[in-house]
C-alpha cells in the first residue's frame, strides 16, 4: 500500500506532521476518480517520502464539506500543515510527477500566511 | 534524442471500444498488435454508468465492466497494451513513428482510435467556478448539491441521463437547451420530458454563470435567442453536457479533418489520407457515435491494416 485512507479521526495528525501530502477527494461512484486511483498509486510508488492520501467524500462528508468539495476527484496538496494547491479534475502521470516535485522544493517562507502559492501550471486537469 | 523501441505491424493508438475492436480482430490475425492505450484508458465509456443500447447486455452493463471485457478479450489474443499518451507522431515515411515522451515506436500501419472529449461552455465565468459548482459529470458531483436547483446544459442523450440521475437527489433539475428540440434519442428525452422534477428552458444559453466572487455557484444568467430576453436562474450548480469534441491535436497538418476537426475517411471505409493509416471510433464519426458503431468501424480499421500488410508484403 502506498496511498493511504484519511478519515476524520486521523486528518489533524496527518496534516500536522511536517513534510508534503497529497490528498484525493474521491468517493466509490465517481468514475474519474476510478480512473485517476491507478494513476495515483503509481506516482506514489516512485515516492515514498512523499504521503499520498485519500479522503472518500462518502463517508467523510464532514471533511468535504468543512474543506469545499464540490467536485470529484479533487487534489490537495499540504505542505508543513498549509494547503498551497487544491484544483478539481484528474491529473495525468506527468503533470502529477510535476505537481510533487513543485511541492516539495517550494520555499514555504517565501509564500505569505493565507496566501495560495503561485504554480506554473503542471497540465490541463481531464473533465468527465 | 529519441530511444527507438520495438517495431510493430499495427500499432492502435486509443483504447475505447473502436481501438480495442481493432485490437481483437488484428490479434486474432495474428498481427500482434500494439496498443498505446492512453492514461484515459477505455474512453468515454469508463466514465458511463449504465450501457443500455450495447448489444448482448439485455440487463444492461456499466461502462468500465463493458470496457474491461473489450480489453481482456484483445489480451486473450495477445495484444501488447502499454499504459501512456502518445506525445508525437511522423506518417511521413514507412515505417511510421509514434512517440510516448521519449521512447519511440516504429510501425508498418497505424489504426487512430483516440475518440472525443466532453466539450465546455467555454464562457469567462465558467473556469474559475469549476470545482465550485460547475462540473461536467453529474454522476461525481451531483452529490455535493443535495437537496439544491441545479441546471443542466445540452441536449443529447448525455444531457437527459444526467437530468434523470440528478433528480434523484436535487430539489429540481433544469435544462438550457440551445434549440426547441432534444437531439437525444426518444426514450431518453421523454423519460427526461415526464419527469416531474425537471423542466426545460428552450432555444437557451448561459451567458454568464454567477458568482465568481463569492468563490460559488449561486445560479446563471439565461439569454433566449428567439426574445432576445435574459434572466437570472438560481442554482448550486452547473452541470455541463454539450457534446464532445475530437481527439486530433496530434494529427494537425498531417490527416485529412473536416471544418470540424473530425478525421476525414474515405466514404464507407476507415482509410485516411496516408495509405497505411487507418481511423476509426469517435475520432472519426460524428454522426452516429455509438459504441457499437465505434466497435464496428475498429472491426473494419484492422481488416484494411491486414489487407494493407497484405498488399505490401509486411
Amino acid at each position: 500500500m502506498t496511498t493511504f485512507e484519511i478519515t476524520e479521526a486521523t486528518f489533524p495528525e496527518t496534516v500536522k506532521q511536517p513534510g508534503v501530502v497529497l490528498i484525493d477527494w474521491w468517493a466509490p461512484w465517481c468514475a474519474p476518480c476510478r480512473m485517476f486511483a491507478p494513476i495515483y498509486e503509481k506516482v506514489a510508488a516512485r515516492h515514498p517520502d512523499v504521503r499520498f492520501g485519500k479522503i472518500d467524500t462518502e463517508s467523510q462528508p464532514l471533511l468535504a464539506a468543512a474543506f469545499q468539495i464540490r467536485s470529484i476527484p479533487t487534489l490537495m496538496v499540504v505542505k508543513d500543515g498549509k494547503v498551497i494547491f487544491a484544483e478539481p479534475g484528474m491529473m495525468q502521470d506527468r503533470p502529477l510527477e510535476g505537481l510533487v516535485k513543485w511541492a516539495t522544493e517550494l520555499d514555504l517562507s517565501k509564500v505569505g500566511a493565507g496566501e495560495m502559492p503561485a504554480r506554473p501550471r503542471p497540465g490541463t486537469a481531464l473533465g468527465r | 534524442m529519441s530511444t527507438p523501441k520495438a517495431h510493430h505491424r499495427v500499432l492502435i493508438i486509443g483504447s475505447g471500444p473502436a481501438g480495442l475492436t481493432a485490437a481483437i480482430y488484428a490479434a486474432r490475425a495474428n498481427l500482434k498488435p500494439f496498443c498505446i492505450e492512453g492514461w484515459s484508458a477505455g474512453g468515454q465509456l469508463m466514465i458511463t454508468n449504465d450501457v443500455e443500447n450495447y448489444p448482448g447486455f439485455p440487463e444492461a452493463v456499466t461502462g468500465p465492466e463493458l470496457m474491461k471485457k473489450f480489453r481482456e478479450q484483445a489480451a486473450r489474443f495477445g495484444t501488447e497494451f502499454v499504459t501512456a499518451d502518445v506525445t508525437k507522431i511522423d506518417f511521413s515515411q514507412r515505417p511510421f513513428k509514434v512517440w510516448v515522451e521519449e521512447d519511440m515506436y516504429t510501425a508498418d500501419s497505424v489504426i487512430v482510435s483516440t475518440g472525443a472529449s466532453a466539450r465546455w461552455l467555454e464562457i469567462e465565468s465558467e473556469k474559475p467556478l469549476m470545482g465550485r459548482g460547475v462540473s461536467a459529470c453529474a454522476v461525481c458531483d451531483g452529490a455535493f448539491f443535495k437537496g439544491e436547483d441545479v441546471l443542466i446544459v445540452g441536449g443529447g442523450d448525455t444531457a437527459m441521463e444526467e437530468a434523470n440521475y440528478l433528480t434523484g437527489m436535487c430539489k429540481s433539475v433544469t435544462i438550457i437547451h440551445r434549440r426547441d428540440s432534444f437531439r437525444a434519442s426518444k426514450i431518453m428525452a421523454d423519460r427526461a420530458l415526464n419527469n416531474p422534477k425537471i423542466r426545460v428552458i428552450w432555444d437557451s444559453a448561459i451567458e454568464e454563470i454567477k458568482d465568481i466572487e463569492a468563490g460559488k455557484v449561486t445560479g446563471a444568467v439565461v439569454k433566449n435567442f428567439k426574445t432576445g430576453a435574459k434572466t437570472f436562474v438560481e442554482a448550486g450548480a452547473v452541470f455541463v453536457a454539450i457534446g464532445h469534441e475530437p481527439n486530433t491535436s496530434l494529427f494537425k497538418g498531417v490527416l485529412d479533418m473536416h471544418d470540424n476537426g473530425y478525421l476525414r475517411t474515405k466514404p464507407g471505409t476507415p482509410q485516411t489520407n496516408i495509405e497505411g493509416v487507418f481511423a476509426c471510433g469517435d475520432v472519426q464519426d460524428f454522426t452516429y457515435r455509438q459504441a457499437v458503431t465505434a466497435a464496428g468501424s475498429g472491426c473494419s480499421a484492422a481488416l484494411e491494416a491486414e489487407r494493407f500488410l497484405a498488399a505490401h508484403g509486411h
